[in-house]
């Protein structure tokens, strides 16, 4: 595929096929249907952190008028899985049961009951009688490590623990060089650095909500907000030991996903309530169990050495990570692994590099897959440290990056070495334009006119400051995706892909793609996607994957298509298939000048003549995760009487490749800053002393409203990545690491404060103001 | 009991517990068109219905208050056929990704442009920010709103 | 879903509807905007008593005062011309950056005033501003907010009816200001500080209320700041000193949000601001 060929649909803002349905409030969403003979679930959940139960009495409950069905660990299967929906053998732990006997954070499921409405479901739990005894609990992870500590997952059956008795999920540590060395003998170095995150939440304006129901062939229908719905087939086949022939997953719109719905969350204690009772049942999470019993960030600890030499080239980077998984591992190895995977490449000019990591249990909330994955805390550390070391050197921070910045045609040995929780796969950079991206957004935020000036205005002191980042596109060799196109008898199409659109758009994305290699109107397509019935298998909608791994099987399934297409005219008119091409719906022969539209092509192939269904199939799996690149630039204001910062300006300019649909590819930019910056600034979920979550509600988790908005400036500067579908890449992730770094480098460049402690509340920067003073 | 109210335009009757919310009585009554109800206490803004023409949660009143009174969902202002400007450029400038919000938004923006039909950035800000919308960062949402005064301001001079 | 509420009523007057309240006993509730009622789902509750038909939305003012009649939302009042006219359009500003836009529709004064939440911006704006309640007990009675957020409220409003909120119309020798801290713009106030000065031809001033509430208790006045301004002008030394009092004097604590350290520094800070905000206009 040229770079040159003029590009008719991709490139184009076309407008989004489910757009208008939702803007006009269409039942698009999995809560929109109404069965007949629904049951109603709700979740019993832990009062403590870390408790046996002893007994439960479900008698009185089940007794209650209305209530239909009560499930714990007396009733239920007792196999061990994950629930992170991943491609098998999964990566991460099998440590979780539909229910247990055993309770590992508050919030942790100990019953549920099925009833004929919400309300009586609810006054059923109060009467279930739980006995609990109290065990340890821990709460830091490194405290979680040491010998002595209460052990969290100590159940035989649990597999894929690196070390049970240390409460460790997954441990990794790699070396390329010698590290030590290269440190010691650095002209400059920076040492004794480390940054922490905290636990924060994905906030899905639609909670996680499911319905199950047996279908007219006594078949078992999840219909589920979910990212991931084969693997959902997959995982509720191995736990519940279904045929996974007898089970259909369907993903209607969802209401916001980020990795929250990466996830089994209700599915399994729906579908078993179905098969038992052969009712539907739906479960929805509250606000308050969204917060405290679905997903969260990994929080983190990174501690980081670097050393350089006097030429200001990056020698040596010794980065080791604490990662507290929270009550079960899912995720915890993948995200382990992508901290370093997803950012030290990005410095391939260190020849030195150390990657060491834990992933740890504690008796708190489940840590699983959010936006970012691991590259988020990954690049506070790095390029934090970076900013330190640049000042101590007296070099610019941005000169420093582009000096030591993977650049196109390069590699990094770190590709090999760390992939998803086990070893990678080697790649060398095709597209980059990292180095114009920081060019960019440098003039773009005036770099020269604010960067330490520290200038004044009343109270506030303005600060500028900066951060580069990569993150990747699908897993390499790992995720597969494939596709369907189908000629309808109008010569319209459908296309099917089992790829997810989670509201990113990407049905509408696919069908650029589709139609633009099938020469034909994007509106000739309609996409149905995300059903296990009916679409081809993709992992889902995760690791920025959908445009680049999805939209390379669409491709693959249109250039098939276009095969049996031209294959077809060829034998109506007569002639070599060599001779024809396609343009405008039409097939046309170079030769003779005669053609045959896909209208006409559809009738005959259907009807009339030779006739065949027209269907183009293909499947793919990428080598390769072509990183997009991004620079980051915010400019803040720091209310030096308060410790409030201002985000004033933010500017992102971004390498995605070839962007396919320019407005939803700015509002994934958009979406992603904005999250960071609640990430950075004020999002935090708290606990007490006993692992009791203070504050899971709107109320006091503090998300990012339009009016907390700075200017934001998103600019994309388009590469040709020679592997993904018309040059494209991703873009789905990378936008919201940048917050974090860049604002803890402008606060560090307005008033000479380092913040590493995640997030930026106005109470912590206050102290450390005082402090200095 | 029974609450009559006008809906959309159109008188109707509905038999209301006491003590639901307007949330519950009109997705009881197959009014899937207003969407949220999880966070139950008015501070998403998704489940957001006119009330005599102002923007409240519907999460937040009480069945019994709408008596008598009358309250416009996202259905009220267009369909498919023929969406509403403020619909279209919502569409059309990417300000829908995964939609739930949009109901609820779009019905306080229509109330902003009916009381004032020529607000600044900073007045669509202010009136955009009772409601919480994880996907698109709201830029692109105030520039959709942007856009729609434009397309009112065409309708009207047509 | 309140689960427990078997009677939704209407009364048409406001005898009715105390007669009414008085009646049912604890498990009725008054309904102004619904939203504490909501929030808190109280189970106890099973008979609910709309407002709706006692034609106590209104803004309208005398020569005196302006007179909100209780069912009215802060939403209405942001609106009104009214209340625009108060100190320059200081007060509706005020009003407009309370909670949310769409929450600001449903919450009531004489809600607000009821629930009496110690981070509620309206009893700490009311406060400030001297304001007045008139109690429907069976006939009606006037009496400062001061005097109402002292008695025993849930007790007292078992028995009657907040019927209207009074706000004097202060002359231009009067200034107010008022500001909330928070964390996002659609926010609780984590400490917030009103006052209301009156100066005299020399600038001197003449009368002063401050209050400081979600400290995190509720609104409170600050009787020692308030001696202290009287009969000074607003120097800068004035300022730093009425500062440092704030600070001293005012009772904070920590509560999840921020400790109470931090609060104590708000409080001079906030002090600071309104003090240099009101010399700016005068």
């Amino acid at each position: 595929m040229s770079k040159k060929e003029e590009l008719k649909v991709v490139g184009d803002s076309v407008e989004k096929y489910d757009g208008l349905a939702l803007a006009t409030g269409q039942p698009l969403f999995t809560d929109d249907i109404n069965l007949p003979d629904m049951i109603h679930a709700k979740l019993l959940t832990s009062p403590f952190p870390h408790a046996e139960i002893i007994d439960i009495d479900t008698t009185e409950a089940e007794k209650l008028p209305g209530v239909k069905i009560v499930l714990t660990y007396k009733n239920t299967p007792r196999i061990p899985h994950t629930t992170a929906g991943q491609g098998y053998p999964e990566p991460s732990p099998y440590d979780a049961f539909i229910f247990d006997r055993k309770v590992r954070f508050v919030g942790d499921r100990v019953a549920a009951v099925g009833a004929e409405t919400p309300e009586i479901a609810e006054e059923a739990l109060k009467l279930i009688k739980v006995k609990y005894k109290n065990l340890p609990s821990v709460f830091d992870p490194e405290e979680a490590m040491k010998e002595g500590a209460p052990v969290i997952h100590d159940e035989d059956e649990s597999t894929g623990i690196y070390n049970k008795e240390r409460n460790i999920v997954s441990h990794v540590e790699i070396e390329i060089g010698d590290v030590d060395k290269a440190i010691k003998n650095a002209d400059f170095k920076i040492e004794g650095y480390y940054t922490k995150t905290q636990y924060a939440q994905h906030v899905p304006m639609e909670t996680h909500v499911t319905i199950t129901y047996l279908d007219e062939n006594n078949r078992l229908v999840i219909r589920s907000a979910t990212q991931v719905p084969f693997h959902v087939r997959r995982i509720i086949s191995q736990i519940l030991g279904i045929s996974i022939n007898n089970i259909r997953v369907v993903k209607p719109r969802i209401g916001g996903g980020f990795g929250t719905k990466q996830e089994i969350v209700l599915e399994d204690i729906c579908a078993l309530m179905t098969l038992r009772t052969k009712r539907p049942v739906r479960m929805e999470y509250t606000r308050r169990e969204e917060f405290v019993s679905a997903r969260t960030r990994h929080p983190s600890k990174i501690y980081i050495r670097l050393g350089a030499d006097s030429s200001g080239i990056l020698t040596g980077i010794d980065m080791k990570v604490v990662l507290n998984t929270g009550a079960y591992g899912t995720h915890g190895p993948t995200v382990l692994f992508n901290v370093g995977s997803k950012s030290l490449p990005i410095y391939n000019k260190a020849k030195n590099v150390r990657f060491v990591g834990d992933a740890v249990y504690t008796n708190l909330p489940i840590a699983g897959a959010y936006r970012g994955y691991g590259a988020t805390q990954a690049y506070f550390a790095l390029e934090t440290a970076i900013d330190e070391l640049s000042e101590k050197m007296g070099i610019d921070p941005v000169e420093f990056r582009k000096r030591n910045h993977i650049k196109e045609g390069e590699t990094s040995p770190i590709f090999e070495k760390l992939g998803e929780g086990r070893e990678g796969i080697p790649q060398i950079i095709e597209s980059c334009a990292l180095d114009k991206c920081i060019e960019i957004g440098k003039k773009e935020i005036e770099w020269d006119r604010w960067r330490n000036k520290k200038v004044k205005k009343g109270s506030y002191i303005r600060g500028v400051g900066m951060a580069i980042l990569m993150q990747g596109s699908g897993i390499p060799l790992i995720d597969m995706a494939s596709c369907e196109i189908r000629m309808n008898d109008d010569g319209s199409f459908q296309l099917f892909a089992g790829a997810t659109d989670i509201g990113t758009g990407s049905d509408t994305v696919l069908a650029q793609i589709a139609a633009e290699e099938l020469k034909t109107d994007y509106r000739n397509f309609f996409v149905y996607s995300s059903d296990t019935d009916f679409t081809p298998f993709d992992t889902g909608a995760y690791a920025s994957s959908t445009t680049y791994i999805s939209g390379g099987a669409v491709l693959k399934a249109a250039k098939d298509l276009k095969t049996k297409i031209i294959n077809y005219a060829a034998k109506l008119l007569k002639e070599d298939p060599d001779n024809l091409y396609i343009m405008d719906s039409t097939v046309i022969s170079k030769k003779s000048g005669k053609s045959i539209t896909y209208k006409e092509i559809g009738l005959k192939s259907y009807y009339e003549e030779k006739q065949e269904h027209l269907i183009g199939v293909g499947s793919h799996v990428s080598p390769k995760s072509p990183p997009p690149f991004a620079a980051h630039f915010v400019l803040v204001d720091v209310d030096t009487e308060t410790g409030k910062i201002i985000p004033v300006k933010y500017v992102a300019v971004i390498d995605a490749g070839v962007v396919i649909h320019p407005k939803l590819a700015r509002g994934q930019a958009m979406g992603a800053i904005v999250n960071g910056l609640g990430y950075a600034l004020t999002e935090e979920l708290k606990f007490t002393r006993t692992g009791s979550s203070t504050n899971p509600t709107f109320f006091d988790y503090k998300i990012f409203t339009s009016l907390d908005l700075p200017e934001i400036v998103v600019k994309f500067v388009p590469t040709y990545e020679p592997t993904g579908p018309f040059g494209a890449k991703s873009v789905a992730e990378v936008n919201i690491n940048g917050a974090l770094p860049s604002i803890s480098n402008a606060v560090y460049d307005a008033v000479g404060i380092r913040l590493k402690e995640a997030p930026f509340t106005p109470e912590r920067v206050f102290k450390l103001l005082k402090e200095r003073v | 009991m029974k609450i009559k109210f006008k809906l959309n335009g159109e008188y109707v009757e509905f038999d209301a517990y006491p003590g639901e919310s307007l949330f519950e009585l009109l997705r009881r009554n197959g009014h899937t068109e207003v969407k949220g109800n999880n966070c139950k206490t008015g501070e998403c803004g998704a489940c957001t219905v006119l009330l005599d023409g102002v923007p409240v949660p519907s999460c937040t009143i009480l069945a019994g208050r709408v008596k008598d009174r009358s309250v416009i969902t996202i259905k009220g202002i267009g369909d498919m056929e023929k969406p509403h400007p403020l619909q279209k450029s919502f569409v059309e400038e990417g300000a829908v990704q995964c939609g739930y919000c949009i109901p609820g938004i779009i019905l306080s923006m229509k109330a902003l442009l009916d009381e004032n039909p020529d607000p600044t950035r900073e007045d669509i800000k202010k009136a955009l920010s009772g409601h919480l919308c994880r996907c698109t960062g709201y830029v692109q949402q105030i520039e959709a709103v942007e856009k729609a005064i434009k397309l009112l301001k065409e309708e009207e001079n047509v | 879903m309140l689960k427990n509420v078997k009677e939704y009523l209407y009364p048409e007057s406001l005898n009715e509807a105390l007669d009414l309240l008085k009646k049912k006993g604890k498990s009725a509730r008054v309904v102004g905007g619904g939203l504490d009622i909501i929030w808190r789902s109280p189970k106890s509750v099973e008979c609910l008593i709309d407002l709706e038909n006692l034609g106590l939305s209104y803004i309208e003012e005398d020569e005196k005062r302006i007179k909100i009649g209780a069912k009215t939302t802060i939403g209405e009042a942001q609106k009104s011309l009214v209340v625009g006219k108060l100190f320059k359009g200081k007060l509706t500003k005020v009003f407009s950056e309370i909670a949310t836009p769409i929450i600001r529709n449903v919450i009531s004064f004489g809600g607000s005033v009821a629930r009496n939440y110690p981070w509620s911006d309206i009893t700490a704006i009311l406060l400030t501003l001297d304001a007045s309640l008139v109690i429907f007990t069976g006939e009606e009675k006037e009496m400062k907010l001061s005097e109402f957020m002292r008695v025993e409220i849930e007790e007292f409003l078992d028995e009657a009816i907040i019927k209207e909120v009074r706000i004097d119309k202060f002359d231009p020798s009067y200034h107010f200001s008022y500001i909330r801290f928070t964390r996002t713009s659609a926010d609780i106030p984590l400490l917030d500080e009103g006052m209301l000065l009156k100066f005299d031809k020399e600038k001197k001033v003449e009368d002063a209320i401050v209050v400081i509430g979600a400290r995190p208790f509720g609104p409170i006045r600050m009787e020692d700041v308030e001696d202290f301004l009287l009969g000074k002008t607003l120097t800068d030394e004035v300022i730093g000193k009425a500062k440092e009092l704030v600070m001293e004097t005012v009772k904070v604590a920590d509560d999840m949000r921020i400790s109470g350290d931090y609060r104590r520094e708000l409080s001079g800070v906030l002090t600071n601001r309104n003090l240099m905000s009101i010399r700016e206009e005068i």
